[in-house]
């Protein structure tokens, strides 16, 4: 609880030394531009560390980064703002951009591999023939009972009504069908 | 490098900073796509050979009105926005301001007409074109725009990227209105509005390829 006070009290120090080294540095006074960097060196590093990791590297790249737009971009600091949010939202944008490069070069990663696609829908396709292959090894009202249930969707009811089976032996066949595919799947494995 | 080489060479020969970097870069923009706009007005499209008479009519007035007043709304919330940092509020909803005018105004026109008439006079003859129209005439200054907004230093890009899309539909709509001899309000409000919304549709869209800078 104290500290919240003092910390108000420092950011508002910062800000005020900040904001006078940037207008000195504006109109040219280069002394106080370095200071400026030099500080904003620290509190960038920290930044970007507590958000990165402590010992990432792209970190101190981050951070030149920052600096040179916080250099080159110093004309868009509305001297009638606060300094410290001007530069934040800088190395903010500069941490969002590196995070989006990051994302866009794993993209393209995975859109080189057309080879992993290919392999997936030649899967799928096989895996549909073996499940039809599975099928054909059970007794018709049990292949019946999966398939209407299990691979058109259909409720019981419906499906008993349109197998001409009762509700309740579509139910067992069903149970019993799915019983015999996972024994046949596990035989054909350990074959 | 080393990041204190980087300070060095940078503050180096360091020269005043231009004053006013922001509002240059945007007016340059404005003024640059507003004078191809109206170049292919005069050479594209042809001006209204009515223009002499038009110029001193109602309706030729209230587009320019209408799209003046867009245009200098977006170009206000352009100017912050091309400032780190910066967030709009209250002021992001501005634009809203003459486009409801507008539509309180077509309603009551279009109510004191008689039924059989209202449809006629909302078409016009251009209906289909006109949004199109304003939308390729904004082109070339949103390009220009984005390539001047990605000089200053814009954090929220698609914000940003929709307003300058919104400031050079006005641009093209300003153009346009030379040649377009349209003249009802809700015949304005709806396709005009429709037009300057393709470019600032496109800036929300793509607006963080767009003004992406580095």
């Amino acid at each position: 609880m104290s500290s919240t006070p003092s910390t108000a009290e420092s950011l508002q120090n910062t800000e005020l030394k900040l904001r006078t080294l940037m207008l000195r540095g504006l109109q040219g006074d280069a002394a106080a531009h370095g200071q400026l960097l030099t500080e904003l060196t620290l509190l960038l590093r920290r930044y970007y560390q507590r958000r990165l990791g402590r010992d990432h590297a792209e970190v101190e790249d981050l951070v030149q980064e920052t600096l040179l737009a916080v250099h080159t971009r110093r004309g868009t600091y509305d001297t009638n703002l606060a300094f410290t949010s001007w530069a934040y939202a800088v190395a903010r944008y500069k941490l969002i951009d590196y995070l989006r490069r990051q994302r866009l070069r794993v993209t393209i990663n995975i859109d080189d591999c057309t080879e992993l696609f290919g392999v997936e829908t030649v899967d799928a396709e096989s895996a549909t023939r073996d499940v039809h292959d599975l099928l054909a090894g059970l007794p018709a009202a049990q292949r019946t009972a999966i398939e209407l249930t299990r691979i058109e969707g259909l409720s019981m009811e419906e499906a008993a009504a349109r197998s001409g089976q009762s509700v309740s032996g579509i139910k067992v066949g069903v149970h019993r069908g799915l019983k015999k595919l996972s024994a046949l799947l596990n035989g054909s494995n350990r074959n | 490098m080393q990041t204190n080489e980087l300070i060095q060479s940078l503050t180096a020969d360091l020269q005043p900073a231009p004053a006013a970097v922001v509002p240059r870069l945007i007016i340059y923009g404005t003024i640059v796509g507003l004078g191809i706009a109206l170049l292919a007005v005069a050479i594209g499209y042809g001006l209204r050979d009515d223009l002499n008479s038009a110029f001193f009519s109602a309706p030729f007035w209230m587009k320019w009105t209408y799209a003046l007043s867009l245009g200098l709304i977006a170009y206000i919330l352009c100017e912050r926005l091309a400032r780190p940092g910066c967030k709009l509020g209250w002021q992001g909803w501005l634009p809203l301001l003459p486009v409801t005018l507008l539509v309180m105004l077509s309603i009551r026109t279009q109510l004191a007409l008689p039924e059989a008439a209202r449809m006629g006079t909302w078409l016009g003859h251009s209906a289909l074109y006109c949004p199109w129209n304003i939308g390729l005439l904004s082109l070339p200054a949103f390009a220009i725009l984005c390539r001047m907004l990605r000089r200053a230093a814009p954090t929220e890009l698609r914000t940003t990227a929709c307003i300058a899309g919104l400031l050079a539909g006005a641009i093209g709509a300003f153009a346009y209105g030379l040649f377009c001899r349209e003249g009802s309000v809700s015949f304005v409000t709806t396709w005009y509005t429709l037009g300057m919304l393709l470019p600032a549709a496109a800036g929300a869209l793509f607006g963080n390829t767009l003004l992406r800078w580095r």
